[in-house]
């Protein structure tokens, strides 16, 4: 019988089994213990980080492999990224994306950079774990976590060469692309959607991997493509309902891997459809949801049979109002006007 | 001193020609080398240029028949032309009218058909017009063209009650040719099943290569390409049979057939024989692109020693070409097709294509024009003998 796991409790499960596997693998960051989690001083495992991703490790892995660090980014990262030349393969989690103003020089010019700096001498086998995306708290429950906490810009590391970028969209890719984000010899961030911690899902319980660089089709349809990143999969699956309550028959991509992109998967989908909506929660400007459109604009022109449509947040900081966050983050509505749009326009 | 403008000679069948549209307005001072007018004749359109300078007088109307030879106008010099006394009302000389294809006291039926730059239309819509053969602007729509608009107009058309059409222009040109070259020669056609996994192979791995340069490598482009190295080996297809005389070509120059709404046309591909197999790709493509915009010149029809006729991306598996006189042969190519085949005593799964070689037996015995064919089969069965250097 399938077994359901949260999606913070399959990141956990998929934290302890290659740890349990490879003594090499250690965790470290903000919070990962939990507070001052340490045994000398009483109490141990408080939380396990903002969405409980890696509580309980540190009783089973001890403080050597589960490092709770100061609040000082480009410090950690950078001891994460010296470990991993070094020999570890280490996971640094970095609580919020937005805090990667602070540490970009040691995932771009030393963890990414280094295998080509040194003339191929050197593996960083690093996963920099990190959380995004808007709250989604009802509006009526108050505000977000506003313009600092909730951002997706994974664009920013898609954009770096030598980096890979992940972003699963439910509990089996969680596990499968964190696992692969391990095993993997060059530095990876893993992308996990603050709003996905919560949902249930089907989850194997042995270790495996979800390839990195490949796209999924979830649900096959010959009149429109929708592709999706990390929570907007769902919200493309519920505009395909939407759309076959309207006749229209929508496919639905889901894209996973951000860089490495899987062409093939996008370009073969649009062949057959001629309709492209690609539907990213980051902001428009020189991000993954317009590479997309790109890529399908040189290799699947003669093909297309309307305009290619986004659909992404507004050109504009994550608001804290959840009025105004609800209005922010693209909606199942929205990916419908645009699949109706590039049908019908 | 007038210059007579008098409508050119295009090539040794034109008898007459369209003058389908002024593109200097009555009355206007050119300089020589302007263009004056389109001309369209049953093969070609083409753009005729002022012989010299002068104020120009049209003497024919847009979309007149002119027999060649036929004055259609005359340049005449400013002072003719001026605002002194004259036996008719002319427009002065100036200013000068802005060149376009309407003038003002003419009066014009409904208005010409917009340019392509304002037709909207999908791309998915401009590929399957290309495909079907279908000219956008006969859909004519407000709104962006969709590939289902296409579609649409394509089963309406073939819904369309037929209609007698004038047995002229091309179709005339196409038919009389036919029948001459199949009265006043000996026609025989050889068939051979080729495998090509392998050349099929090499064009999809080239194409990836080539993308970034624009080229595109096709099975037919490949075969013309394969015509020319086996023609090497094989002079006596090569040839034209003049009177007495079989007289060998100089290099080789393929006639490549090509589908258009109007009819057959047949633009050729000069010198393949010097070309690499990338050259003739993208001179194919290039030679397509014009024939498509309707900017073939006379010289791309002329001095074909070979054709070939490409029935490739059709249901058809074999034919029997026609060959065009004075050329000695012509080659058919049909689908693609997968066929279970023996290797040792296993069966696989293959690709095989027909080729179809029609020959003047006049000129050439049958055993000679087998071992042409067989020639070709082995250069398609064994491709990368095409990649060899120019020849």
């Amino acid at each position: 019988m399938a077994r359901e796991l949260l999606f913070s409790r399959a990141e956990n499960e998929a934290l302890r089994q290659e740890m349990e596997r490879d003594p090499t693998v250690i965790l470290m960051g903000e919070d990962v213990a939990g507070g001052a989690g340490r045994a000398d001083q009483g109490f141990i495992d408080a939380w396990g980080g903002p969405m409980g991703a890696t509580k309980g490790l540190i009783q089973r892995f001890g403080p050597e492999r589960v490092i709770d660090t100061p609040i000082c980014e480009m410090g950690f990262i950078g001891a994460a990224v010296g470990a991993a030349v070094t020999g570890l393969r280490p996971v640094a989690e970095l609580m919020f994306v937005n805090f990667v103003g602070v540490c970009l020089d040691p995932i771009m010019n030393e963890g990414a950079f280094l295998r080509y700096m040194l003339g191929g001498q050197v593996s960083v086998p690093l996963v920099i774990k990190t959380a995004i995306g808007a709250t989604g708290r009802a509006p009526e429950r108050g505000g977000g976590s506003a313009a600092q906490h909730s951002g997706s810009m994974y664009s920013i590391f898609a954009h770096v060469p030598g980096l890979k970028c992940v972003a699963p969209s439910d509990p089996y890719t969680a596990k499968g692309l964190l696992i692969a984000a391990i095993r993997d010899d060059d530095p990876v961030v893993y992308c996990s959607h603050r709003q996905l911690a919560g949902t249930k899902g089907e989850v194997p319980e042995a270790p495996y991997t979800v390839p990195i660089g490949k796209a999924r089709t979830l649900r096959p349809g010959r009149d429109v493509t929708l592709v999706g990143i990390a929570r907007m999969t769902g919200v493309c699956l519920e505009a395909a309902d939407r759309l076959a309550g309207k006749g229209v028959e929508a496919e639905v991509v889901d894209l996973l891997s951000l860089s490495p992109l899987d062409e093939e998967t996008l370009v073969e989908s649009v062949r057959r459809t001629g309709h492209l909506v690609v539907v990213d929660e980051d902001t428009p400007r020189c991000s993954v949801a317009r590479d997309v459109a790109a890529v399908i604009a040189d290799r699947a022109v003669d093909h297309l049979d309307g305009p290619v449509k986004t659909v992404t947040a507004p050109h504009a900081p994550v608001p804290y109002s959840g009025v105004l966050e609800a209005a922010y983050v693209p909606t199942p509505e929205a990916v419908v006007a645009a699949a109706l749009a590039t049908l019908r326009d | 001193m007038a210059t007579e403008l008098r409508l050119p000679l295009l090539g040794d069948i034109m008898t007459e020609g369209t003058l389908r549209r002024w593109l200097q307005a009555d009355g206007a001072r050119v300089e020589a080398g302007q263009p004056l007018y389109e001309l369209e004749t049953d093969k070609v359109s083409f753009t005729v240029e002022a012989p010299a300078a002068g104020v120009l007088r049209r003497l024919v109307t847009e979309g007149e028949v002119v027999q060649v030879g036929g004055l259609v106008g005359r340049l005449e010099e400013a002072a003719e032309a001026g605002p002194a006394p004259s036996p008719e009302p002319v427009s002065l000389p100036e200013p000068p009218v802005p060149p376009g294809p309407a003038s003002v006291e003419e009066p014009v039926g409904p208005a010409p058909p917009v340019g392509p730059a304002r037709l909207r239309a999908t791309p998915a819509a401009r590929r399957l017009a290309r495909e079907l053969g279908i000219d956008l602007a006969a859909l004519g729509s407000e709104r962006r063209l969709r590939e289902a608009d296409v579609r649409a107009w394509q089963a309406a058309s073939e819904r369309a009650a037929p209609e007698a059409t004038a047995y002229a222009g091309r179709r005339r040109a196409i038919g009389e040719r036919m029948v001459r070259s199949l009265q006043t020669s000996a026609q025989v056609t050889l068939n051979s099943e080729v495998r090509v996994d392998a050349v099929l192979d090499m064009i999809e791995g080239l194409n990836r290569e080539w993308r970034e340069r624009g080229v595109v490598l096709t099975l037919t482009r490949a075969v013309v390409k394969a015509v020319a190295v086996a023609l090497g080996d094989h002079r006596h297809l090569n040839v034209r049979l003049e009177g007495e005389r079989i007289v060998p070509r100089e290099g080789v120059h393929v006639g490549v057939a090509m589908d258009q709404e109007a009819g057959l046309i047949v633009p050729v591909l000069h010198e393949v024989d010097r070309m690499s197999l990338e050259e003739v790709a993208r001179e194919l493509r290039e030679l397509t692109r014009r024939a498509e915009a309707g900017r073939l010149t006379q010289a791309d029809l002329e001095g074909a020693t070979f054709t070939v006729s490409s029935l490739e991306s059709t249901v058809v598996d074999a034919f029997t070409p026609i060959v065009d006189p004075p050329q000695a042969a012509v080659l058919g190519l049909g689908r693609v097709r997968e066929v279970a085949a023996f290797e040792g005593s296993g069966v696989v799964r293959r690709r095989v294509a027909t080729l179809s070689l029609t020959f003047d037996h006049r000129v050439t015995d049958g055993a000679p024009a087998a071992r042409f064919l067989g020639r070709l089969a082995d250069l398609l069965e064994r491709p990368y003998l095409l990649l060899e250097g120019r020849r």
